[in-house]
């Protein structure tokens, strides 16, 4: 038996814009700190400068990467919803055209 | 000359541009964390939009897993925070020790060039400054030795925390398997030091209120669990106000529309049921805005870019709240002050308490700049609420008693390097609690006490409080302290510890105003009073100028 499906169309739509805004505002934090995580040319010949250069390059990287997967997440969401409303439209226009005959 | 340090890099050390840096981490750190919270309450409301079928169970476990991964952020990149923010304070230190060298040469007739070579003045070539030279070129390479071991371990811990591409691995462990509360601070540690730095990220992210309350956990991760607890705490406070609001909201509308008996269809006495529930609403709601009133300054204090970095040791919103914050890392600290508050203070009042041991830690500073002085504030019991009614018993010195001890010998086994000078101040009650913990099994583990504006200590003579040397048992009381109105009575503390017959050593403190003894009672930090030069003595050691 297969799971019955229950969706609130509108509901998912804008949950999965909100979940996008998410992923976006991450990467927007990881921007707004670029260049502030390192001590730059203070640092040179210390071992922990090139770590935290290393750590900066290895976080930034990783979080941009995170928040975009967030955003994809949000975005299969809407493409949930909009596949529903698609299908319901498609089923709608089935019943027209039987009803027609 | 070891690593890749050179005296030169000493010299011209810039310990501001580690802070900053050590700032972005923390900005980073705090918005991931945000966004993790934003995140999980998006995530939470899935299965209200879409309750059910497989697409809906696959979107959530998705999800879930992001989720997860946003949870794991902050812990790692807080670490990096803290590394950097140690690490300028270690340059500071190693800079003022490297130009103290020079100064020393140069009275010595020594010169000591950037690169770190020495040469000697021609005109006192003898063999007096030749040992001099010898001495110095020692001091030197210990120096220069020491700088590469600190950069090295800094490094080392930041490499740890680095993410790679799929983020910083956690290996899970069992949360049974982590010590209780009450555990030998010694036997947390082993288990501590037991853990892989994957294991120690994942019992810090999923069990912060556990690793942050365990007297052993060395203090940076205590630090990083407990802003996790910090967090978690607001977050659930302001949640249950607003449900509180809500239902407040609710009652009253109900009972305008004339609808109250629908409230409460078992109760007999409906308007009655209704008043209780709004009485009972509006004594939660009065006792979250305190707790968050005083969770707010902790924030504020951990977050201000301005002044020394703070480390967040212990927190709890049960009872009246307790709340462990040093300014400095006392694990990395020559010096450590545990400062006790007294009668009356509680988390929602919290904040005069952390501007009083920020004033101490700068204080300490100030009495010796070469060395680095970390100062807790210590609100690690209930203390009691009222001078009259509580403050005259010993059930809240019996109480917080354990609690201190532990956390003292916690101290001592997560210290790294030589052990540092550990004093323990009490204010007020908080003397009293002290005492106590002196008294106790094998006593405090602590190098000096402190006693200031003390009602008594439960015990009429220095040498009954255990673990402490009696030369270093010390006592002030302001002239016009309302203290002195306490008589000295066995039932009441015992005698003033400022009596000469209890042994102590006294120190002076300004006399106060003979017109207000009650504000006198908490001058003893205020600008420029005598106290706060004789404290910071005492705590950094140099007992023979505290006058």
């Amino acid at each position: 038996m297969s799971q019955p499906v229950r969706v609130n169309v509108p509901g998912l739509r804008s949950l999965g814009g909100e979940i996008v805004g998410h992923g976006t505002e991450l990467r927007s934090d990881v921007r707004s700190v670029e260049g502030r995580l390192v001590p730059g040319a203070g640092g040179a010949g210390w071992a922990t400068a090139e770590a935290t250069q290393r750590a900066a390059d290895g976080w930034e990287s990783y979080l941009n990467g995170l928040g975009g997967r967030i955003e994809a997440s949000g975005q299969s969401l809407i493409d949930a919803a909009n596949n529903y409303t698609a299908s319901d439209d498609r089923a709608g226009q089935r019943q027209g055209r039987v009803r027609a005959r | 000359m070891s690593g890749g340090i050179t005296f030169e890099m000493l010299l011209n050390a810039d310990p501001e541009v580690w802070r900053r840096a050590a700032q972005g981490w923390d900005q980073l750190g705090r918005r991931a964390d945000d966004r993790s919270d934003d995140y999980a309450s998006s995530a939470r409301r899935i299965p209200d939009v879409w309750e059910s079928g497989p697409a809906a169970s696959a979107a959530q476990q998705h999800c879930d897993g992001l989720r997860k991964e946003l949870e794991t952020v902050f812990p790692p990149v807080s670490t990096i925070a803290q590394t950097l923010a140690q690490h300028a304070n270690d340059v500071s230190e190693l800079r003022t020790r490297a130009q103290d060298l020079v100064t020393q040469g140069r009275a010595a007739h020594v010169t000591i060039n950037p690169d770190g070579s020495m040469t000697m003045d021609p005109a006192h070539a003898n063999e007096w400054t030749a040992r001099a030279m010898s001495q110095l070129v020692w001091q030197r390479d210990a120096l220069l030795r020491q700088a590469a071991e600190l950069d090295g371990r800094a490094a080392r811990a930041i490499a740890e925390n680095t993410a790679t591409a799929s983020g910083t691995p956690m290996s899970k462990v069992d949360r049974s398997t982590v010590p209780g509360k009450g555990t030998d601070p010694a036997e947390v540690k082993r288990w501590w030091d037991s853990l892989t730095p994957a294991q120690r990220r994942y019992v810090t992210a999923e069990y912060p209120e556990l690793v942050g309350a365990l007297d052993g956990v060395p203090v940076a991760s205590r630090d990083v669990a407990n802003r996790i607890v910090l967090d978690r705490e607001q977050d659930a406070l302001t949640a249950r106000r607003d449900e509180l609001d809500n239902r407040e909201a609710y009652i009253r509308s109900m009972v305008e529309q004339g609808r109250g008996a629908e409230l409460y269809p078992g109760e007999s006495n409906k308007v009655g049921a209704a008043l209780t529930e709004l009485d009972r609403i509006r004594e939660e709601r009065e006792r979250i805005d305190r707790n968050l009133r005083g969770l707010d300054r902790i924030t504020d204090r951990l977050e201000d870019p301005d002044r020394p970095r703070a480390y967040l040791i212990g927190l709890s919103t049960a009872d009246d709240g307790r709340a462990i914050v040093s300014v400095g890392n006392p694990d990395a600290a020559d010096n450590v002050l545990t400062y006790v508050p007294g009668t009356g203070v509680e988390l929602s009042k919290v904040g005069g308490e952390l501007n009083r041991n920020d004033h101490m830690a700068a204080d300490a500073r100030v009495a010796d700049p070469s060395a680095e002085t970390a100062s807790i504030m210590w609100l690690g019991y209930d203390a009691p609420d009222s001078i009259a009614w509580n403050a005259p018993f010993d059930g809240s010195a019996e109480g917080g008693a354990p609690h201190l001890d532990r956390f003292q010998d916690g101290l001592r086994v997560t210290h790294d390097g030589e052990p540092s000078r550990n004093v323990v101040l009490g204010h007020s009650y908080g003397s009293t609690v002290i005492g106590h913990t002196a008294q106790q099994g094998n006593g405090i583990n602590a190098d000096a006490l402190v006693f200031v504006g003390s009602p008594g200590v439960d015990t009429n003579s220095a040498s009954d409080l255990r673990g402490v040397p009696t030369s270093e048992v010390w006592a002030t009381r302001a002239e016009h302290d309302v203290i002195r109105r306490v008589p000295d009575w066995d039932i009441a503390h015992g005698n003033d510890p400022t009596r000469e017959d209890f042994g102590g050593r006294v120190f002076t403190s300004d006399p106060g105003d003979p017109d207000n003894e009650g504000k006198t009672h908490s001058a003893y930090w205020d600008e420029a009073n005598l106290a706060r030069e004789n404290i910071a003595l005492i705590v950094t050691g140099q007992t023979g100028k505290v006058s």
